[in-house]
């Protein structure tokens, strides 16, 4: 018999995005010959699909052949996603015998990516709300109400700009923070990612009845008797309030009352982490959010009270992860990519939490840093891990930035956009 | 290799021309005389970057210039927000715009636009709210109704007691009212102090008003005083579907055992709306609640003859329902 192991696992549903990630085959019991085979992929177009390649920077393909060891030691090779999945495990992995052309073992897989809300499936689409509305509902722990505290006035300088020194990792934080949310909506739904709301382009499918909510003349939302965020409630309280600003029919944040920069002018900010995040946490981070003349999303304290909090920020972190893919940031030891290096000295203008080698409130529980503040109340536990991906329980700084793993496999975050990819050979780590 | 379609050398290129368009509008301007000069260097800008120093002066001038032509200035206060976000200079220029005598009245609706585009994120204008906040005040009775109606939205929205006040005097007196009664009602329930209670609750149980209606009930979801009110509404097969809706969200919330009292008759009774049984069975489902209903052999009965409905909705909602207590009858 054959064992087909992917990210450490063998038998269990896979997920993949477009990085590389480590697999192998194996025979369980020796036997006297090696076995040839052939690995590729059974998959509808509308669905996902995957690529194999013997090595991390090769391009992967449709099928590989391999051989097999006699003697049950692994060969290794990676297997990476190649188009999109819009099911859960709509991929089916076949590993054949090279000579019969009999099936020997088959492997379900999804490639699952953050995709533009605008454009979901509907399944897609409710899968999600279904996912966060049952998460908001949850009263065990972690529950949605540490996301409000993670996310209060008390952590407001911990995790935003409040002074004219910059706070570095205002990007490198919410990418973890809604990694973890993201994490906790996968505990309920495997199949769901994090839609984005691309706020420089026309959304008219996300404002609407029967997904984030459309707003009624006052700004306080309505929805479809179907759609669970009809349900919504924080502390007891019921009714989103999110006024748009913009026509959402016809129009986006790029409109001239809400001034918001558009994506290339983004990516333009700067060639450097330094020049480009303190501008892009003000805009386009802060004019998205301001996007809207009322409700709990324009307010840092009360923002993530209203779930488009997650697809606008899945956003601001495309909007980064392009700007590394354009700038070739994932080299952690540059300057450019990220400017603090080491560990907080103790003392000095920029904060405990900004450099490298620190690692990040709340998951780390730490609320009395020496020589810093930091929030006096550490919720939501512990970072949720996954075995063989990053970040670790208490994510470090660095952890978050090679995302799709260029260094090291392990350094992956399975976090993937469906609009940029993973190119070694393009990549300087 | 993927979905993307868009290679990253050629996307570089569109960045450097975005770039490179920019410096040369940003010139453009700065070298600027002439109203048909300025014209032509704003409008092709979409913003002033952060660090531009010499097109961020020039766009402040044009804006707080009074001699300007309107249209310019609107242009400069719609571009203005980038150099304004770490300069708490220009941001104080700009909150004088507000509460200028005889200023024009589109030019406070972009110097208002400015100020809250950058609130989430400019320490600039973080430092100097309470001048902000009083600028916003001087407004509130402004001639022009939207500019008052953004300034009383936003004043509420941080608490300001007068506007607050002010609010609550206008729905139990229309006729100094600062706001429609929807609006106020919401607002005054944004901060949930329940100080407004009262009053909120009058106007549920009197106001015809759908709109109305539903901000009261979301206002009030909290409150325990008004749970009857809520569930009488919700039980009203008269009342509009968005009303009966809110109803519903607001009373599962807030008191979950009455809503399953209500929606066991909503999901047993034929005669009720296809709507507001579907938002039933999926608040139960939504919340895990079989527990509580898996006893009731009845109602289970109920839900199963809906599987057979003739709204495809229905079906597909009773359908998940039942799917998901068999789920958790496997894992009881």
């Amino acid at each position: 018999m054959i064992v087909l192991t992917i990210n450490g696992q063998a038998g269990a549903p896979v997920y993949l995005g477009w990085s590389s990630r480590p697999a192998s085959l194996k025979l369980s019991v020796a036997q006297p010959q090696a076995t040839q085979v052939i690995i590729k992929t059974v998959s509808a177009p509308a669905t996902g699909d995957v690529g194999f390649s013997v090595n991390r920077n090769s391009h992967p393909a449709a099928t590989l052949a391999v051989t097999v060891p006699a003697n049950g030691t692994s060969v290794n090779f990676f297997v990476s996603g190649t188009r999109a999945s819009t099911e859960n495990q709509d991929v089916t992995i076949l590993v054949t015998d090279a000579g019969t052309g009999a099936t020997l073992l088959q492997q379900t897989v999804m490639v699952r990516v953050r995709k533009n809300a605008n454009g979901l499936s509907v399944a897609e689409r409710n899968r999600f709300l279904a996912a966060i509305a049952k998460f908001n509902a949850t009263t065990g722990t972690p529950r949605y109400q540490d996301f409000l505290d993670m996310h209060n006035a008390a952590a407001n300088t911990e995790i935003h700009t409040s002074s004219a020194t910059p706070r570095y990792s205002f990007l490198v934080w919410h990418r973890a923070f809604i990694l973890d949310l993201e994490r906790q909506l996968q505990k309920i739904d495997p199949s769901v990612s994090l839609p984005y709301w691309k706020f420089d382009e026309v959304a008219d499918k996300v404002f609407t009845a029967d997904f984030m909510g459309a707003a009624m003349a006052s700004g306080t939302l309505v929805f479809n008797a179907s759609n669970p965020l009809s349900h919504w409630a924080i502390n007891g309280r019921t009714g989103i309030v999110r006024k748009p600003i913009f026509n959402v029919q016809t129009g986006s944040g790029l409109d001239p009352r809400i001034g918001m920069i558009s994506e290339k002018a983004t990516i333009g900010l700067g060639t450097t982490y330094k020049k480009f995040a303190p501008q892009a946490e003000q805009n386009p981070h802060g004019n998205a959010h301001e996007s809207f003349s009322i409700g709990p999303i324009t307010n840092i304290t009360t923002a993530t009270q209203d779930p488009i909090f997650y697809l606008l920020h899945a956003n601001v972190d495309r909007l980064w992860a392009l700007w590394q893919q354009v700038h070739n940031r994932y080299d952690i030891t540059s300057v450019s990519t990220y400017p603090l290096k080491g560990a907080y000295p103790g003392q000095g203008r920029n904060h405990v939490g900004d450099f490298l080698q620190d690692t990040m409130w709340p998951w780390n529980g730490d609320t009395s840093h020496s020589g810093s503040t930091r929030p006096p109340t550490a919720p939501g536990g512990p970072f949720p891990a996954l075995a063989n991906l990053a970040p670790s329980v208490a994510p470090q700084v660095w952890q978050m930035i090679d995302y799709q793993g260029y260094a090291a496999a392990d350094d992956a975050s399975d976090v993937d956009y469906d609009s940029i990819n993973f190119n070694l050979q393009n990549v300087t780590v | 290799m993927n979905d993307n379609s868009n290679s990253p050398d050629q996307f570089g290129q569109q960045i450097d021309n975005t770039v490179n368009e920019y410096k040369a509008s940003a010139e453009k301007l700065v070298q600027a005389n002439t109203y048909q000069e300025k014209e032509d260097a704003l409008y092709t800008m979409h913003y002033v970057h952060a660090e531009d120093r010499k097109a961020g002066v020039k766009t402040l001038q044009i804006a707080t210039d009074k001699k300007e032509v309107i249209n310019l200035r609107v242009k400069a206060l719609q571009i203005i927000g980038n150099y304004l976000y770490n300069n708490p200079a220009a941001v104080k220029k700009i909150i004088g715009l507000l509460s200028a005598t005889r200023e024009n009245t589109k030019v406070k609706r972009a110097a208002l636009d400015a100020l809250l585009a950058i609130r989430f994120a400019s320490p600039a204008l973080l430092s100097q709210m309470p001048a902000f906040r009083e600028g916003l005040r001087s407004i509130i009775h402004d001639r022009d109704p939207e500019l008052a109606a953004k300034a009383i939205e936003q004043l509420a929205a941080y608490n300001d007691p007068g506007v607050l006040n002010l609010l609550h005097e206008g729905l139990k007196n229309p006729a100094v009212a600062l706001a429609p009664e929807a609006k106020a009602i919401q607002l005054l329930g944004i901060q949930h102090t329940g100080g407004f209670s009262d009053t909120i609750r009058e106007r549920l149980q009197k106001s015809r008003d759908t709109d109305v209606q539903i901000e009261a009930i979301h206002a009030l979801s909290g409150d325990p005083a008004a749970q009857d009110d809520i569930q009488n509404i919700l039980e009203n097969k008269s009342k509009q579907k968005y009303v009966r809706l809110a109803g519903l969200s607001a009373l599962n919330a807030t008191a979950p055992h009455k809503f399953l009292e209500s929606a066991k008759k909503i999901i047993g009774d034929p005669s009720d709306y296809n709507d507001v049984k579907v938002a039933s069975l999926n608040a139960i489902a939504m919340q895990g609640r079989y527990n509580e209903i898996s006893g009731d052999a009845e109602f289970l009965d109920q839900v199963k003859s809906l599987t057979g409905h003739d709204n495809a909705i229905v079906r597909k909602e009773s359908s998940n329902f039942l799917a998901g207590h068999e789920s958790y009858l496997e894992n009881a």
